[in-house]
């Protein structure tokens, strides 16, 4: 009969066991940090919808509004004091709308809206003409996620037409 | 042959027995519950993904009909949204149709009418009805009676429209919210922080 080895008869070591529980915490660790990663993301899908619902609907009020009002800066920039939308987005987006003449531009009106709501006139264009104009609305936001920079945009061209 | 015994040999003494059950116990627990939290919160975090993509769907959906309709009403319970649109697309039993049965399906040709306001587009008299409605835990799209499931999961998804009549436009609010299934510390996570809003102008509201 063989005699059992001295290996084969002796318990795990203290270092041993506490190399297991390492890894084992490791791996927790690095499965609750997946898990803290995946719900971040989520967050960052949050905005960047609201984000596009905050243009859209931003570019559905300009597309509203009388092509006089339209093409004038007051008019934008009493509209542009209100949030599109009820959304909390709002307060930590920049949002800038920026109005041309089309096809061929006589200077550009751009107005910025701060997340604190105050609205300022950056520009005046010089002509926005009386039938069609290019309107770009743009925010700007600073994503939870990482603290990156992202913007969101859209392009409407709007004509001079009458309302009911 | 009888083998001589060795003092390391022997088995575990019930001390040794009860500190090694205790601590296995505890990393047994440890693991069982974080494993539990984890596949939890993995779940919710996929069914809050899924619904969100849901809400995503239903903004796309009432958008594009609120507008291209002629009139938007909704309940006093904001829970159901009827939208009256033109007749876009040839139907059987159509004028169109009767003449030639090959345009069923097509988009109809519009005609342009110039009015003392400017242009008109028309697509004829004849309009379809589209209804939103809430059926237990699904949004329905039904038009002319053909009903779409625009939402459909465990969730209660709730949206909530205003139709908003000013006196040269019409528009539409919407936030449409579910029930996250997240919990923390046995609290329910909050509805409203599901919140996503939309906001529709009637264009068919504005010609001339």
């Amino acid at each position: 009969m063989k005699k059992p080895s001295k290996s084969q008869i002796r318990g795990t070591t203290l270092s041993e066991a506490l190399v297991g529980l390492v890894i084992l915490a490791t791996f927790f660790a690095s499965i609750f940090e997946l898990n803290a990663v995946c719900l971040r993301y989520i967050d960052a899908t949050k905005e960047s919808v609201a984000a596009l619902q905050h243009v859209q609907d931003r570019a559905e009020m300009l597309r509203n509004l009388a092509f006089t009002d339209l093409i004038d800066t007051t008019a934008v920039q009493t509209l542009m004091a209100t949030a599109p939308n009820a959304a909390p987005f709002a307060q930590k987006a920049t949002e800038t709308v920026r109005i041309s003449a089309y096809p061929t531009a006589n200077g550009v009106t751009q107005l910025t809206r701060m997340p604190n709501g105050n609205v300022t006139t950056d520009s005046v264009a010089t002509d926005l003409g009386k039938e069609l104009v290019q309107v770009d609305v743009k925010v700007a936001w600073t994503m939870t996620l990482g603290g990156r920079a992202r913007t969101e945009q859209t392009t409407n061209l709007l004509s001079n037409g009458t309302k009911k | 042959m009888k083998l001589k015994l060795s003092r390391k040999r022997f088995a575990f003494t019930l001390p040794e027995m009860s500190i090694a059950l205790a601590a296995s116990s505890v990393i047994l627990g440890a693991t069982l519950t974080s494993s539990t939290s984890l596949q939890k919160s993995f779940n919710a975090i996929d069914n809050y993904y899924g619904t969100h993509m849901q809400q995503v769907r239903i903004v796309d959906y009432l958008s594009r009909d609120v507008k291209r309709g002629l009139v938007v009403t909704t309940s006093a319970d904001l829970q159901t949204v009827t939208i009256t649109v033109p007749n876009y697309i040839i139907q059987a039993g159509d004028a169109e149709a009767v003449i030639n049965p090959a345009l069923v399906g097509t988009p109809r040709t519009p005609t342009m009418v110039y009015t003392p306001s400017g242009w008109q587009v028309n697509y004829g008299n004849a309009t379809s009805t589209v209804v939103y409605s809430i059926n237990g835990m699904s949004i329905l799209r039904s038009e002319n009676g053909t009903v779409t499931t625009i939402a459909s999961s465990t969730d209660q998804l709730v949206p909530l429209t205003t139709d908003v009549e000013l006196s040269n436009t019409e528009y539409t609010k919407t936030s449409i919210t579910f029930q996250p299934i997240f919990t923390s510390g046995g609290a329910v996570a909050s509805r409203s922080g599901t919140t996503v809003y939309s906001t529709a102008y009637l264009r068919n509201k504005r010609r001339g």
